[in-house]
């Protein structure tokens, strides 16, 4: 068996670690909290562009009725969307939801099955934690435990 | 020996390289770094921009590089800067940032030579706490037929029981026979219970 080749190298971003100078971590994620505020409207009105096109997906699924793999992978793609941008503006229980619709689209696509009430009751839980300041945090807490017995429950 | 605590983070003179796969995570990201003090961000949206960037002679300290691109070719991008043996940047430390992650992709995350994998969403609190590590980083690079990227062990256990270590500098877990006559018992309680000498 041919061994591998081991070295050390220079990590370049090692010299950015200093004591004296540049920021503290306070400072830092203040200045990088204030930076991401800038791209706030945009990115709402990006995660409720991907919520609607994934309503209309669930739409398309409950009239197919069946294994939809374009469909599937699209509302994947567009769930994904919305676990990276939810939880950067105080939407993070709508990403987990969105989250809970990925493992449940990967396990369908994983075993070639479909469910279409598993979908919409996950459609349900994004409808409900788009606005999460309208229901009390027991009521989102169990949505969200709901959702993920949902998802793991397609083995 | 700098306290951990007291450390700060001086990026301005940093050039980072960020490829995602749609824009308002671009943006997100982008905001993130110019808010860290990052001068010189390179925003990419396609392989093709970003292969551009690491071929034309910019020397990147950090790269990010999105795990959900179609076709998992955020993958096959860091797979294929690691070979690149004439070009600088394939030691850069890279991140790889995912969302939810199919069964297929979690092997592909591992093998592709990425110093780790960040869960999104990306929010400054975890980037600052990510990029701090990989400054700190020191694991050896290795290359090997299969694999080239830095040790995906980060902790020197040896190899598994019953398994011998492909490196040269891998430690049997066997014992071999004592280099000397065996303690007594009153020297092992001095090496458990040091105490202090009365002088």
């Amino acid at each position: 068996m041919k061994t591998g080749n081991t070295f050390k190298y220079e990590n370049r971003l090692a010299k950015s670690v200093v004591t004296r100078g540049g920021m503290s971590a306070a400072e830092a994620l203040s200045s990088a909290q204030q930076a991401v505020e800038l791209v706030r409207d945009p990115t709402i009105a990006e995660i409720d562009a991907n919520l609607k096109e994934i309503y209309a997906l669930g739409d398309q699924l409950k009239t197919v009725g069946g294994f939809d793999e374009a469909g599937l992978q699209q509302l994947y793609i567009c769930a994904n969307r919305v676990v990276a941008m939810g939880g950067v503006f105080g939407l993070g229980e709508l990403g987990q939801a969105a989250y809970s619709l990925c493992e449940l689209v990967s396990r369908f696509q994983t075993l070639q099955r479909f469910h279409g009430q598993m979908v919409q009751v996950h459609l349900d839980g994004l409808r409900l934690l788009r606005t999460p300041g309208d229901h009390p945090a027991a009521i989102r807490e169990q949505v969200l435990a709901g959702l993920r017995q949902v998802a793991t429950s397609v083995v | 020996m700098t306290d951990r605590a007291e450390a700060r983070l001086n990026l301005s003179k940093a050039t980072v390289l960020l490829l995602q796969n749609n824009q308002a995570e671009l943006d997100i990201l982008g905001q993130v770094f110019i808010g860290f003090g990052v001068k010189a961000i390179r925003k990419c949206l396609t392989l093709t921009e970003a292969e551009d960037c690491i071929k034309h002679g910019i020397l990147f300290d950090l790269i990010i590089v999105d795990c959900d691109m179609a076709g998992g070719v955020g993958f096959d991008f860091v797979t294929r800067l690691r070979r690149m043996e004439e070009n600088e940047n394939r030691l850069t430390p890279i991140m790889l940032v995912s969302g939810h992650t199919a069964p297929s992709s979690i092997a592909r995350a591992r093998d592709c030579g990425a110093n780790f994998v960040v869960a999104k969403p990306i929010t400054p609190k975890t980037m600052f706490d990510r990029v701090m590590w990989l400054a700190r980083e020191t694991r050896q690079f290795v290359v090997t037929e299969t694999y080239a990227g830095p040790d995906r062990r980060h902790k020197t256990f040896g190899p598994p029981a019953g398994i011998k270590g492909r490196r040269h500098d891998d430690v049997s877990a066997k014992l071999g026979k004592a280099g000397g006559p065996d303690m007594s018992q009153s020297d092992i309680d001095a090496l458990l219970n040091p105490k202090r000498a009365a002088l």
